[in-house]
């Protein structure tokens, strides 16, 4: 009998260890050492293309600065190493002989160690594909609140462009939406935008993009909200954020200026924060 | 076999399981990350920050705290819901057997020092009901901006558990975190030092007089499905009982007190086990009668 009146209270323990046991462990990255053991890792090969690039690094500066930036499907596809190649033949005649020998080196070089990552295991290259890349804005293909589509080249029509994630349900992110808006007209002339992504909006979420419009329009904010696919890259970069608010400074070519900034630009120490890595963006667009 | 003990005799392991359980994401900690999955739309029973990067599911308080302070809700009826139906089910056997900063100050607890009474402070043991009404219901729901958003007032200001498993972890991992410390993380991590140093000489100083989470579940505690029970055919009030208690409580006089928190020191103590567990409905003669 003593038996039985404890059952109650263990299937009840149970209950409670499902409850707080129900979700899903993230698959941690794991298989990626396993093949490290043998080979190198992508990483390692995308460290030494990095190392490679770098050491002419005026030179590919020009070459980047050459290429048409509604980079497409094909490019992220093939071969890292042809893509290259095919820039610097584009942009030849801005080199002298050596220069264009040397770039071309270079990408013959780095055309080699994107074949090796290609020959890595298939979950390898898909571990590494599906980590956020932190130190650039991804390739994205959205709209606005209103329905007007936008996409990644929102950053090359602009010397620099602020980013400031957001959500609905967050006081301190409310509450710097008329300092944005602020900001947005202040660097307007500066050649920079304010462009602000809710992440309760992704995907085009109705009720998320009925809130957020009221509480712009309650504060009076006019500057672009953009939203995109939250299973896209740039889904998960958004969705990668862990503190709100969170602003990101980007130069044209989508690449990050500087330290996110987490906290609202109400408060001067923050403002003062953001402003550096503005002048950061100015002062590099400026230099190219 | 001694069923009626075996609860008391495994409670450090379960309270382990319970911390595991409620935070197994436990390759967050390394990388710096929340678990933000289905799993957090879920409260866990004990007092457990969403921040914490293993958390498996959301705190119950801060939660109440987040929907009631947001512009669109004026209450949290899930969230109250799933309090109350925890608190009916197990009443504070939660905080003595499942919530890992219990099991933290316990741990704290075991460090050797000289050890003080809380007998003599027991008015301050209403301090938690100040806690729980005032930071967490009232402030979120009154204090709002124009938009109608309040704060999370007791995660904000007061809570140490968010300090020692959200700020902190996220802190030694994240650059961005770390910059945005201010004044605010340094009063709060003064309130963890108080709980810490405070957990090392008295016995869950946290829960005894500031637990908001305690609070509401030892207003359950009397109507909760899980009760101790003394046979007053076989107590010989010796008083052992009320001295083994560490949350003040005699037992025999008062055998549902909302401090109880079934941790069973009475009935490891009790020289003529005469105090159990009891689960489920039912009168208590009825029970006695079946024996």
């Amino acid at each position: 009998m003593k038996h039985l009146r404890i059952i109650p209270l263990l299937l009840s323990l149970v209950l409670l260890f499902a409850l707080a046991g129900c979700g899903q462990g993230s698959a941690p990255a794991s298989s990626a050492s396993s093949a490290a053991a043998e080979t190198r890792t992508e990483e390692e090969y995308l460290a030494e293309e990095n190392r490679i690039l770098s050491a002419n690094d005026g030179l590919w500066e020009k070459v980047f600065a050459s290429m048409d930036k509604n980079v497409t499907e094909d490019v992220l596809t093939s071969n890292y190493g042809d893509f290259l190649l095919s820039a610097v033949e584009k942009a030849k005649d801005q080199f002298t002989a050596e220069e264009y020998k040397t770039l071309t080196s270079d990408a013959e070089k780095i055309r080699e160690i994107e074949k090796k990552i290609a020959a890595l295991s298939p979950e390898d290259a898909g571990n590494a594909n599906s980590a956020v890349d932190s130190s650039a804005f991804p390739d994205f293909k959205g709209t606005d609140l209103d329905g007007n589509p936008v996409d990644s080249s929102l950053f090359a029509q602009n010397a620099f462009t602020v980013v400031n994630f957001w959500f609905n349900g967050c006081k301190p992110c409310v509450e710097e939406l008329d300092d944005l808006n602020a900001l947005n007209q202040q660097v307007k002339e500066q050649g920079g935008e304010v462009i602000g992504i809710n992440t309760e909006t992704l995907d085009g979420n109705p009720q998320g993009i009925e809130t957020a419009k009221q509480l712009l329009a309650a504060t009076g904010a006019g500057y672009r909200n953009i939203y995109f696919d939250s299973g896209s890259e740039a889904g998960s970069f958004a969705l990668g954020i862990m503190a709100f608010p969170t602003t990101y400074v980007f130069d044209r070519s989508g690449k990050v200026v500087g330290e996110p900034l987490l906290g609202g630009i109400d408060k001067e120490e923050n403002l003062a924060a953001l402003q550096k890595n503005i002048d950061t963006a100015l002062a590099k667009d400026a230099a190219n | 076999m001694d069923n009626k003990k075996t609860l008391v005799r495994f409670r450090g392991w379960i309270q382990a399981c319970a911390t595991l359980l409620t935070n197994f994401h436990l390759p967050n900690f390394a990388k710096g990350t929340l678990y933000q999955g289905a799993g957090k739309r879920l409260c866990v029973p004990g007092l457990n920050c969403y921040s914490c990067p293993g958390a498996a599911g959301a705190c119950p308080i801060g939660s109440f705290q987040a929907v009631v302070g947001s512009s669109k809700f004026r209450f949290s009826y899930y969230v109250t819901g799933t309090l109350i139906l925890l608190g009916v089910l197990l009443g504070r056997f939660i905080c003595g057997f499942l919530c890992p900063f219990g099991w933290f100050q316990e741990l704290l607890h075991k460090i050797p020092s000289p050890k003080l009474s809380t007998r003599k402070l027991k008015p301050l043991r209403y301090l938690k009901y100040g806690v729980l009404l005032v930071m967490v219901v009232l402030l979120p729901v009154a204090a709002v901006n124009g938009l109608g958003m309040g704060d999370p007032y007791f995660c904000k200001y007061l809570c140490p558990q968010g300090v020692l498993e959200g700020a902190i972890p996220l802190s030694l991992t994240n650059a961005g975190i770390r910059a945005a410390l201010g004044r605010l993380f340094t009063w709060k991590a003064f309130v963890l030092a108080a709980v810490v140093v405070g957990s090392v000489v008295f016995y869950r100083p946290f829960c005894k007089w500031l637990c908001p989470l305690g609070a509401f579940y030892a207003l359950l505690n009397r109507v909760s499905l899980f009760q101790m029970q003394v046979d007053t055919g076989k107590c010989v009030s010796c008083g052992a009982c009320a001295k083994a208690c560490k949350m003040d409580v005699d037992i025999t006089r008062t055998p549902n007190h909302a401090e109880c928190i079934r941790c069973g020191m009475c009935v490891d103590a009790c020289p003529t086990d005469a105090i159990r567990y009891r689960f489920g409905l039912g009168d208590r003669s009825a029970n006695e009668t079946k024996e």
